[in-house]
């Protein structure tokens, strides 16, 4: 009798409605929601849909960068017909290219900062809310091994390079601006020396956290992907071996299980990848285009400036370069652990 | 250029005149020489005139802060004159007028740097500031 009340409950319970709520992708935050696409396209244009509302937000950014390098043109010109009354002021001149140069910019630089400062917060953010997601998802398909290894690398070198970033990188890339704006008003040797090898360390950093991560990102998936796939193989022989009758049925029922959790992994992924391009991508073009507008008046510059100039205005398009190459680090590494675990148990 | 080319002959005549009256021990050959100084500065101005037009229009176009360039000229012109004259100085023998002409123009040059100097430690510490 017992027995009979205990599977009538059983059942009606299965009347409830059920559904994966603990296994869908966090919201993204406010300021980005109107990149977000409608959900019903496909990925490829929902990516597309997500650039063309960001570049569509472009416009005033490229029109406020072309005029800080109209004026930088201006000024090395107005710099370039003085420098030609040969003579002892010489120096001075120089001193006044370099300070007024750098006064242009600086600010537009500084802003840039700031902004790739924020986009690597909110990115990192994200990622600590998205993890925990798509680590639970694909422990749900019965990768529990590649998950725990996944979310555990992922997590580490997300904080690692946030802390690094925050706390070290960006204050190093204002220090490597200041050594490039006073080597060049004073042509000190000792001075390049210092700003040469600040922008070695940055990007030797950059490039060593990057290449740890892929690294064992790699080695974890190939060894704790086996083993996944090997104990959800002995789990399914021994449903169908213990239990008698049903046990094949059961098991085949397990299989689809496993194939709908994959589904509801493979969507909070997706809407996860989308975010993090969503989060990314403006400040992303903001800092490129502002390298590309700086690296674009080097070039027109290189002809009638002096060298401590010309070199001034490469420091500066490699300040952001450091900094560009900080933002899409934080991202990749983010969107390269939601593709593993997309990819695992796959 | 009809202009250049008449200041370069009457230069070269001048000199030759100067050498002369210098042979005579006359003084006026100074005085010759330093008029000859003050007319090619004239001509130059007249030169200078549409340079200064060309920069005032790039300061409007780039939208550039006036006071650093009108601080560099001023830079530029006070080390100029203060060459010619040192060297009409030397010429007319007097070294030590021409040193200390050569000292007031830098002192000059390097007072009208420091508001220069300022903003370059101002840049600095907005930059450093933010750390």
């Amino acid at each position: 009798m017992k027995g009979l009340i205990c599977i009538s409950l059983l059942m009606m319970s299965l009347i409830l409605p059920a559904t994966a709520t603990g296994i869908v992708a966090p919201e993204v935050p406010d300021n980005v929601q109107q990149l977000m696409p409608p959900e019903e396209n496909s990925f490829g244009d929902r990516l597309c849909y997500i650039f063309k509302e960001a570049l569509n937000q472009m416009q005033p950014m490229v029109a406020s960068g072309l005029k800080i390098c109209v004026s930088v043109v201006g000024s090395v010109l107005i710099f370039a017909f003085v420098r030609q009354f040969e003579g002892k002021s010489k120096t001075f001149v120089d001193l006044a290219g370099v300070l007024t140069v750098s006064g242009l910019l600086l600010d537009s630089t500084n802003s840039m900062i700031g902004i790739g400062a924020e986009a690597v917060r909110q990115i990192s953010q994200y990622g600590k809310l998205l993890l925990p997601v798509m680590t639970a998802a694909l422990a749900s398909q019965g990768g529990s091994v590649s998950a725990a290894s996944l979310y555990g690398a992922t997590a580490l070198f997300d904080s690692v390079l946030c802390s690094a970033i925050s706390s070290v990188l960006l204050p190093m890339v204002s220090i490597f601006l200041v050594l490039s704006i006073v080597s060049a008003a004073v042509e000190d040797e000792f001075l390049i020396k210092i700003r040469d090898f600040v922008r070695q360390a940055l990007t030797w950093c950059l490039k060593i956290i990057l290449y740890v991560f892929t690294g064992y990102i790699s080695i974890t998936g190939i060894i704790s992907g086996t083993a996944d796939q090997t104990a959800v193989k002995a789990a399914k022989l021994t449903i169908s071996s213990m239990i008698p009758v049903v046990g094949g049925i059961m098991s085949d029922a397990s299989e689809t299980i496993l194939v709908s959790a994959g589904l509801v992994k493979n969507a909070a992924g997706i809407y996860g990848l989308l975010a993090l391009v969503a989060i990314t991508v403006v400040p992303f073009l903001k800092i490129g285009i502002h390298y590309l507008l700086l690296k674009i008046t080097a070039t027109l510059t290189t002809a009638f400036v002096p060298k401590p100039l010309s070199a001034l205005l490469g420091d500066f398009s490699v300040a952001m370069g450091l900094v560009l190459a900080m933002t899409g680090a934080v991202c990749l590494i983010q969107m390269i652990s939601v593709v593993c675990f997309l990819k695992g148990m796959s | 250029m009809v202009h250049y080319f008449q200041t370069v002959a009457a230069v070269l005549l001048a000199v030759i005149l100067v050498l002369v009256l210098k042979k005579g021990g006359s003084g006026i050959g100074e005085l010759l020489s330093l008029a000859v100084c003050a007319m090619v500065i004239i001509m130059a101005m007249e030169y200078i005139g549409p340079v200064a037009e060309l920069i005032r229009s790039i300061e409007q176009i780039a939208f550039l802060d006036n006071q650093i360039v009108k601080n560099l000229l001023k830079i530029v012109g006070v080390s100029l004159t203060a060459e010619i004259a040192e060297l009409i100085c030397n010429d007319s023998g007097n070294q030590a007028m021409g040193k200390a002409l050569q000292l007031l123009a830098s002192v000059v040059v390097v007072s009208l740097s420091v508001p220069l100097m300022t903003d370059l430690l101002e840049m600095i510490e907005g930059v450093l500031g933010g750390i």
